[in-house]
């Protein structure tokens, strides 16, 4: 179970962190699933580039990523979304100073199976299906065929950018449908089911998945879900992908933050599917 | 050394008993704030509101399912196994169950979520590949089949061969020297051999997590998506913040003491059946 999970993984984390001794020559990051396949890639040119140095990628959600930073465990938070007030209030009554390091951006993209033509929806349609209101494609412009929507649990910053965005001043979210664990399941059930609806980060959109047109407001025009518009600012599921330290970063997680906002690191985010930091 | 093992023996029990701790004190500040009825028979599972009575309805539905399948089907296979097979068969039958019941809860789980729910689908025209409540009860009725065949036979084999010999030689056919004799002495054995599967069923956490759909809804019928127990522990441990933390170690207990229930009887059945 996910508690077991994290506990043993905090273990192990101490002991690794005990093992590198004193030199600190080890930075470990634990957060977002979204963000986890891109560190993983900065940590391997990372460690190519500077020999001995070490440096540890986990999973487990934006919000395991703050508690492990919290708790010392891990020297870098990723995240998919800024922190909340909760969780910043957390971290000031244990003494932590999150602080935040842009380090590249993601758009949350909404999909369905390459067969089904929906020309585009919009973000009142999107909380009809997702409050369980639409049941057929019909009923949203496309074909007749039963719809089935799935959902990321509420940890996850890819859902909370999701549901803060489309459900923004126009009525509560509540969980009406399906929830599966992760970008990769929902990517997996969207390319094998013609009835379905998810929605992931772009860098997990491939050609198994069609990536929908979105209109914020009724009567807008739809904006396709491409690179061009998302760096230029016209798509608007986009959200920041940030790294949390406690106060200003030291020694080689310090290193390491420079490298993946470097040009170096910004080129490993773009070939791997992420929006890198304009102007860089 | 003597002290040395008397302490390894203590080691299982003692966890128990931690373990029983840390859940009552991880869950206090929620069963303190939340009343208990509240809490299991509260029909909304959406933090902040924390009635369990979904995912406490979903877990009976999909174990009630799951063993209303695997009952029968296994205590048939049992025996088969004991009464009827030959020694040659039933050794290489039995070599298979070990290896079934060594299968990962993990892999059945996605091949109930990729595999069954489509066939499902099919089978009754959702329309989608959705996992519903019936895709878990049949992954889960898999999962915790062999391990009851197992059991269940070592019960029936354990009934001393001169009962079978006396039913025989009152001129009982096999058939009935298995219902009138076997059957009833193994009986005790049968039913921890059910209970100790009901416990596996209910704490079995990764197949419900993947096959049942994941909806935190009251069942309505066995193709709806639903969220047993275990599956919400797993799926919102790593968001729950405020008092739904608390919640699920509280969840976690109820599972703890029903499994443990469950464990406890198996316990005084063999023993009945032994005395």
């Amino acid at each position: 179970m996910k508690c077991w999970r994290i506990s043993l993984l905090a273990l192990a984390l101490a002991a690794l962190s005990a093992g590198c001794g004193s030199g600190r020559r080890a930075v470990h990051l634990v957060g977002s699933e979204t963000v986890l396949p891109l560190a993983t890639v900065w940590a391997e040119a990372f460690e190519r580039a500077h020999p001995g140095a070490l440096v540890t990628t986990t999973g487990g959600g934006s919000r395991v990523g703050w508690r492990m930073l919290r708790e010392g465990v891990a020297d870098v938070a990723m995240a998919s979304r800024p922190v909340d007030p909760d969780e910043a209030e957390r971290a000031r009554a244990a003494g932590v100073a999150l602080t935040p390091h842009l380090v590249a951006r993601d758009a949350v993209v909404v999909i369905v199976h390459p067969s089904n033509p929906v020309p585009f929806l919009t973000y009142r349609q999107l909380r009809d299906i997702y409050l369980g209101r639409v049941r057929n494609w019909r009923e949203v412009g496309g074909p007749d065929r039963p719809l089935r929507a799935i959902t990321r649990s509420r940890g996850s910053g890819t859902s909370q950018t999701f549901i803060e965005r489309v459900f923004a001043g126009a009525e509560p979210y509540r969980e009406r449908v399906e929830g599966a664990l992760g970008n990769g399941v929902v990517h997996a059930d969207v390319a094998a089911d013609p009835a379905a609806i998810g929605y992931i980060g772009f860098a997990f959109a491939d050609r198994r998945v069609r990536a929908v047109p979105l209109a914020p407001r009724d009567g807008e025009p739809p904006v396709a879900p491409t690179r061009e518009n998302i760096t230029g600012g016209r798509y608007d599921l986009v959200r920041p992908l940030l790294f949390y330290t406690n106060g200003e970063p030291q020694g080689v997680t310090r290193a390491f933050l420079e490298f993946c906002r470097s040009p170096e690191g910004q080129r490993l985010a773009e070939k791997w599917g992420y929006i890198p930091l304009a102007g860089r | 050394m003597a002290t040395l093992l008397r302490l390894c023996a203590w080691v299982a029990p003692l966890t128990l008993l931690g373990m029983f701790a840390v859940l009552l004190r991880e869950s206090w500040p929620f069963l303190r704030a939340v009343p208990l009825p509240a809490f299991l028979f509260g029909r909304e599972w959406e933090p902040p509101a924390l009635g369990a009575g979904p995912l406490f309805a979903a877990s009976l539905l999909v174990v009630g399912g799951a063993l209303a399948l695997a009952l029968p089907v296994g205590l048939a296979a049992a025996i088969f196994l004991s009464e009827l097979a030959p020694a040659g068969l039933a050794a290489r039958l039995r070599l298979l169950l070990e290896q079934m019941s060594a299968i990962p809860a993990v892999v059945l789980g996605a091949a109930g979520r990729l595999l069954l729910a489509p066939v499902v689908s099919d089978a009754f025209g959702l329309g989608s590949d959705r996992p519903v409540a019936l895709v878990a009860i049949l992954t889960l009725a898999v999962a915790v089949l062999p391990a009851f065949i197992i059991l269940a036979e070592a019960a029936l084999a354990g009934v001393p061969r001169r009962l079978r010999e006396a039913a025989a030689a009152l001129g009982a056919t096999r058939w009935e020297q298995i219902r009138h004799a076997v059957l009833p002495a193994a009986w005790p054995g049968l039913a921890a051999a059910a209970a100790l599967t009901f416990g596996r069923a209910l704490g079995e956490s990764m197949i419900v997590a993947m096959a049942a759909g994941n909806l935190p809804h009251l069942p309505r019928g066995l193709l709806s998506p639903v969220q047993p127990v275990p599956a919400a522990i797993v799926r919102e441990m790593g968001e729950a913040e405020g008092l739904h933390l608390p919640a699920l170690f509280a969840l976690g207990l109820v599972l703890f003491l029903f499994s443990l229930g469950a464990n406890l009887l198996a316990g005084r059945l063999i023993r009945r059946g032994v005395a």
